[in-house]
């Protein structure tokens, strides 16, 4: 059995990469004529074909390096060439292991939370395509085809944004996300092209990390192209994953359907960013200042959004800039070296941010649409499976000890301070500075994520029209499924050298970008850090209890009326829109309304466009005086071409 | 006629040919530029009469004929349309036939 | 019987005329089914179609011996024989319902149009220049009486008046100009004259002015059935005035016609490799014709307001382009340029599926086709919109449509053929092209963005409100029409090699000469400048000179080639530098199997 998987596992591939596109197309085109329950069928059946293949796949893909399959060659122009092919190693394994598996459960979700929606169809359909483009992503060869998949999430996460465009905030929100993600992919494909003329066309990844570990060339550790190349690169996930400075578009792709928010915009594409560092280790790795930006706007990241998630009160707001800060954690664990603890938390964030987010889907579903969580309380009593496994999550993510994040996290933070560039001048600040945010982020962490759930689920209902009630079996059951996994699934990464099942498994992927790191840690700081991290969670979910659920109720109020400009700036998001507006999206206004009127209308339009149709006019006006409707003047004309050439000929 | 140089023969041809061109040209009457017409192909059959004669072989003979037999056929429709042409204006005067142009 | 066999084409295509003739005449005088008269007519065409393009290529012509020396039949004459066919059987069935609509008698529409094709194929595959005329003269003859054949509308008639004049005048000069090149040759068939220039060119100049004066005068008369400029005039006028399943016929068949014999001719008899040293060569006059051509038809198409006006000032700017082609042969081969017939097929579908939706517009006698008639087409008729579209962008050489790979590959072959100074030309045909698309993104204009104009009364079907012909077969020659044009632009591969055999075939090669003269039992002249019967002096001679001019061309060919070769070992040697030294081979850290496999460390 192992040795036919094993030999198959090529085709499987492709069963995990076109049968959601295959769900896509059959939802896409006949959707709207099918009944419902095919429909779900479809949709749902589409990703776990998808899940099991995967699995079948990476089962048959232990023990080696790495598995690759050619469909077909793509483009050949000059020394460019681009296979259609996909590559199949430990880390795209646990990448396509989590979209389809998570990517399995929330369709299932969807069938209940999108019931009553009338595009049912076009849902699943832009559904089933995000899934084909993110496969297509994780498990492209070509640097290009992961950039084929990273634009084709882009384009679903802007169709299920704007997923009920008639309402033009929802449709705006899409744009948004859309034009500030073209920010980070200019960086992306610029990075790109200029690995292209250093790679002399071919962009498949082992062959890129063949000619890193050649040396030589360009790739040399420090240099300064190899610097600028990985900085546009990280610009492309800093868009992805909404890091500063372009993380302004996550929180309002909230817009979307809940179950989307929670596939895409938690769990997976938002991820693509942190993955792509992960996948180009070998490279990032060899520019130590790349890498002390990368691990400072991280750990910045996850600081600045948790402070704006504390004063939240839309309960999806609250989990959108819970994701931005996690994706820091993310980010910084890339950026200091520790890539394997970086995809760690990215897995373990997977199952408990998206069980928080199905779980606020549940609660927004019995609320009848109203987000605000100032309206909420009580919910516990009424709707327990879907409080149960929102409180395991909640803890997960606060980093309570034997919970999934908290091994993860603490990973990160433990690494902050181990490890060092083992060669490339870089600050020793670094370390500390990023470990005191990312301590501080934790606290945070804790406190706004209780601030919820006892604002949601604990006290009396506090609006009077809502009349929640548990959610149906189909949002209950993934809600179940992925709280167990917000549990257990840290224990496949435990902190003990021999238990450390999930370093094991990658260390094929990292182990060039990680040799360029030393460690200079030792268990006793891994532990001490461990104490510190649960007193820490502890503290903060304590601080959320007195402040929002116990005796100092009342200060919250007096502490924000204190904070005065401050607590607003905060709540306005430290008004980092407002100034994009300013400094950019006004002066591009102005000059594209100048161009419009005088580049546009008048240069191209009057002056070339319709120019010369004028003067070809004005010159066929003239020319057709000669064609008079006289048949003898015709008749003359053919004398006189027959004079004028026998004029030419004859001598 | 066996007395007559080749060239004298081309220049007669090439006068009907001319003359013909000339009616077909300036005349206003749609019969008279048939006729013209006519004259045309005529001044060819004189044409190839000669080169036949100066030749001395009988190829052109089968042209011509060939050639006359055609000319009838074109008389024939030239006449419909002339017809046609009376039918709705109650002349055959070129000059009406001028509405389409540009 | 062989021979037989191979005239089936020409017979099977007369047989039609006879046949619906004969239909005709049985039944009644108001037979509601006449319209099946169209379709017998198409189905008869397009048997001689098929038969065209499955006995003809390939048919070795001098094996025939019943009529020896008066028809070819190679794969040349296939290719044009079946585009003239098809468009002629296009032609009859849309007019299947456009002619009870119009009040046009079908019996004798259908009949005319049927002899025409006829006259088309003997005029495409004639070996002599009496057939050539012959052909001609039944061809066109045909079409004036078929231009006129709507007898209620002064517009057709004139347009039929205008075409017979000037097609008269034209045959005059065609035959004319055959009677100079049998004065100067002797000889009536093509090789034959081919041999008798070749043969004569070393004499000196008075005879050449024969030849030159008949090669104008064929140039006047083959330049006006392409509709080329300063000849061009007739063609806006009887377009639009015509029928306008007889307009499609003419932009198509007749124009393909005419450009089959036009190259066979200018190739054959004027491209002999001594014909130089003249003020004015025969290529630079095609060359002036061709580029006056397509400057004049495109710029008075962008002040057209007519759809059919339009569309034939458009054919005039196809046959600028097509005469380009005709001009630039490689001088090495001295074949057709192989883009040539290619580019006639793509023009002539596009062509005849744009004149078909303009024909369904034509309901209830209708004759205005001004651009507005056209406004709200795509939302009443969405279907015709489209082959609207797709012909008029096939016309315009927009990808993907087969205009697009016409254009492509004739201005590809063109600069083929001399890359440094037909540079100029194909840059002049490109922007005329530009220009070009000014007119027909206006005809696409008014089909989808403009709304008709609301108006009362008589007036609503001009602005555009009647309804368009429901027809069957007319919607299966457009469908057909369309499709081609789809299929020539995304899969080019099959029809361009059938237009490379084609244009391979073009030249009629004077070994045939040797052949035909065989029959020279009707003319064993004393002066003839190949002997009968064919002695083994002549073929022994005409097979030297043929030898000679082989090796001169191999000699040529191989040194262009050394050349090239020259240039990319020059070219190699400079960008050595340049380049970075290739990396030394080193095993890849990860064996990547190439589909499915595993790959282990």
């Amino acid at each position: 059995m192992h040795a036919l998987v094993r030999d198959n596992v090529g085709t499987l591939l492709w069963v995990v990469v076109f049968a959601p596109l295959a769900g896509a197309i059959v939802n896409g085109i006949l959707g709207p004529r099918l009944k419902r329950g095919t429909v779900s069928l479809v949709g749902v059946g589409a990703p776990v074909v998808a899940f099991v293949a995967s699995a079948l796949a990476t089962w048959g893909l232990a023990g080696r390096e790495a598995v690759s399959t050619t469909l077909f060659t793509w483009i050949q122009a000059g020394p460019i060439r681009v296979d259609l092919s996909l590559w199949l190693d430990p880390l795209s394994a646990v990448m396509i292991l989590i979209v389809t598996g998570i990517g399995s459960l929330i369709h299932l979700y969807s069938t209940g939370y999108m019931h009553g929606d009338p595009s049912y169809s076009r849902y699943f359909s832009h559904l089933n395509l995000f899934l084909f483009a993110m496969l297509l992503l994780v498990l492209g060869k070509s640097l290009l085809l992961l950039f084929v998949g990273w634009e084709g999430v882009g384009l679903c996460s802007y169709l299920l944004i704007g997923f009920w465009f008639d309402d033009m905030a929802k449709a705006v929100a899409g744009k948004k996300a859309f034009l500030v993600n073209r920010i980070g992919d200019f960086g992306f494909l610029l990075g790109m092209f200029v690995l292209v003329f250093w790679m002399e066309g071919s962009l498949d990844v082992p062959a890129l990390r063949d000619a890193v570990d050649m040396g030589g060339g360009h790739f040399v550790p420090g240099g300064t192209g190899v610097m600028l190349v990985t900085l546009a690169l990280f610009l492309g996930a800093t868009g992805k994953s909404a890091q500063i400075p372009l993380h302004v578009w996550l929180p309002d792709a909230m817009a979307g359907p809940t179950p989307v928010s929670a596939l895409i915009h938690a769990a997976t594409m938002v991820t693509a960013g942190v993955y792509m560092i992960a996948r180009l280790n070998f490279l990032f790795a060899l520019a130590p200042t790349t890498m002390a930006i990368v691990a400072l706007t991280g750990a910045a990241t996850a600081l600045f959004a948790a402070s704006i998630g504390l004063v939240q009160n839309d309960i999806k707001k609250v989990l959108a800039y819970s994701t931005v800060s996690q994706l820091g954690y993310m980010v910084l664990g890339a950026g200091v070296g520790a890539f394997g603890a970086g995809v760690f938390h990215l897995m373990t964030h997977a199952f408990f941010k998206a069980c928080l987010f199905l779980g606020a889907g549940s609660v927004i579903h019995a609320m009848a649409g109203c987000q605000d969580i100032r309206l909420m309380g009580g919910l516990g009593k009424r709707m327990p499976w879907t409080r149960a496994t929102f409180l395991v999550s909640t803890l997960a993510i606060a980093g309570v000890p034997l919970l999934s994040g908290f091994f993860s996290k603490d990973e990160i933070l433990y690494k902050t301070l181990a490890l060092q560039p083992a060669s490339g001048p870089v600050a020793g600040w670094i370390g500390p500075l990023c470990f005191a945010m990312a301590l501080a982020a934790a606290l945070l962490t804790a406190t706004y994520m209780f601030r919820l759930y006892f604002l949601t689920f604990s006290g009396e209902l506090r609006s009077h029209h809502a009349h929640p009630h548990e959610s149906p079996a189909s949002m209950t059951i993934p809600l179940v499924v992925l709280a167990a996994g917000a549990a257990l699934a840290g224990y496949v990464g435990l902190p003990i050298e021999h238990l450390n099942f999930w370093e094991h498994w990658l260390h094929p992927v990292f182990e060039d970008g990680a040799a360029r790191f030393v460690s200079t840690g030792s268990h006793a700081l891994e532990y001490g850090l461990m104490g510190v991290s649960t007193v820490v969670a502890c503290g903060g979910i304590a601080l959320a209890w007195a402040l929002w659920r116990g005796p100092l109720t009342h200060v919250p109020a007096k502490a924000a009326a204190a904070a005065g400009g401050f607590y607003r700036l905060v709540c306005d998001r430290y008004r980092i829109d407002e100034l994009y507006d300013a400094i950019a999206i006004r002066p591009f206004q102005a000059l594209a309304r100048v161009t419009h009127r005088w580049l546009d209308a008048f240069g191209i339009d009057a002056v070339l466009v319709n120019g010369p149709p004028r003067a070809v006019g004005w010159i066929g006006s003239i020319v057709r005086v000669a064609a008079n409707g006289d048949v003898q003047a015709y008749a003359a004309a053919l004398f006189v071409g027959l004079a004028v050439l026998l004029w030419l000929v004859i001598p | 006629m066996s007395g007559v140089p080749l060239s004298w023969w081309l220049v007669l041809a090439t006068a009907l040919f001319g003359i013909g061109a000339l009616g077909v040209v300036t005349r206003r009457n749609a019969l008279v530029v048939l006729m013209s017409l006519e004259l045309m192909l005529n001044g060819v059959n004189v044409a190839f009469l000669a080169f036949a004669r100066a030749r001395g072989d009988s190829l052109a003979h089968a042209a011509v004929f060939i050639v006359m037999a055609v000319a009838a056929a074109e008389v024939a429709v030239g006449l419909a349309l002339a017809i046609a042409l009376f039918r709705h204006g109650g002349n055959v005067d070129l000059d009406r036939a001028r509405r389409m142009k540009g | 019987m062989n021979d037989l066999l191979l005239c089936a084409p020409i017979l099977v295509a007369a047989g039609t005329g006879i046949l619906v003739m004969a239909l005709d005449l049985l039944s009644g005088r108001d037979d509601p089914r006449k319209g099946f008269l169209g379709v017998v007519t198409a189905a008869g065409l397009a048997i001689a179609a098929v038969l065209a393009v499955t006995l003809w290529p390939g048919a070795p012509a001098f094996e025939m011996s019943f009529l020896k020396g008066v028809l070819i039949v190679d794969g040349f004459v296939a290719f044009f024989s079946a585009l003239v066919l098809a468009t002629g059987a296009a032609a009859a069935l849309l007019a299947v319902d456009h002619l009870p609509e119009q009040g046009i008698e079908p019996g004798a529409f259908q009949t005319l149009l049927a002899f025409s094709a006829t006259g088309a194929l003997a005029f495409v595959a004639a070996a002599d220049l009496v057939t050539m005329f012959l052909g001609l003269e039944v061809m066109s003859l045909a079409v004036y009486a078929l231009a006129a054949s709507k007898r209620s509308s002064g517009f057709a008639t004139e347009a039929g008046l205008k075409y017979f004049v000037l097609g008269g005048l034209a045959s005059a000069f065609l035959l004319f100009g055959v009677a100079f090149l049998y004065g100067a040759t002797g000889s009536l068939d093509l090789a034959g004259i081919a041999a008798g220039l070749a043969g004569g060119a070393s004499s000196a100049g008075a005879d050449r002015v024969l030849p030159q004066v008949a090669l104008v005068l064929l140039l006047v008369a083959m330049g006006f059935k392409v509709a080329a400029v300063p000849f061009h005039f007739w063609t806006p006028d009887v377009y639009e005035g015509a029928p306008t399943p007889v307009t499609a016929y003419m932009a198509g068949a007749v124009k393909a016609a005419g450009f089959a014999v036009l190259s066979r001719l200018i190739l054959t008899v004027y491209q002999a490799p001594s014909w130089g040293g003249l003020p004015l060569s025969p290529a630079d006059a095609l060359l002036g014709l061709a580029v006056l051509t397509m400057v004049v038809g495109n710029v008075l198409g962008v002040v057209q307001d007519d759809v059919k006006r339009i569309l034939a000032y458009s054919s005039i700017a196809h046959a600028g382009y097509l005469l380009l082609g005709v001009w630039a042969t490689d001088p090495a081969t001295r074949a057709l340029n192989d883009g040539v017939p290619f580019y006639l097929l793509a023009y002539v579908a596009a062509t005849v599926g744009a004149f078909g939706v303009v024909s369904l517009l034509g309901a209830r006698g209708e004759e205005d086709m001004r651009l507005p008639r056209l406004a709200g087409l795509s939302k009443r008729h969405p279907v015709l919109a489209a082959v609207l579209l797709v012909c008029v962008l096939s016309l315009a050489g927009i990808p993907p449509f087969g205009g697009f790979m016409g254009k492509f590959n004739l201005f590809k072959a063109v600069l083929a053929a001399d890359p440094a100074s037909n540079v100029t030309w194909v840059v002049v045909a490109v922007l005329n092209s530009l220009v070009a698309l000014y007119y027909y993104l206006r005809i696409l204009l008014y089909a989808y963005f403009r709304e008709p104009e609301v108006v009362s009364g008589d007036d609503v079907a001009a602005a555009g409100h009647a309804p368009a012909i429901r027809s069957a077969p007319a919607w299966a020659a457009i469908g057909v029409a369309a499709l081609a044009s789809l299929y020539l632009g995304i899969l080019p591969g099959r029809m361009m090699a059938a237009s490379g055999s084609a244009a391979s075939a073009a030249v009629v090669r004077p070994d045939l000469s040797a052949a035909l003269a065989a029959p020279a039992a009707l003319a064993p002249g004393k002066s003839s400048p190949a002997p009968a019967p064919a002695s083994p002096t002549v073929s022994r001679r005409a097979a030297v000179r043929d030898a000679g001019r082989d090796a001169a061309r191999d000699a040529t060919r191989n040194d262009r080639d050394a050349a090239r070769n020259d240039r990319d070992a020059a070219h190699s040697r400079s960008a050595a530098p340049g380049t970075r030294p290739p990396r030394p081979p080193r095993p890849s850290r990860f064996a990547a199997p190439p589909a499915g496999g595993g790959s282990g460390r």
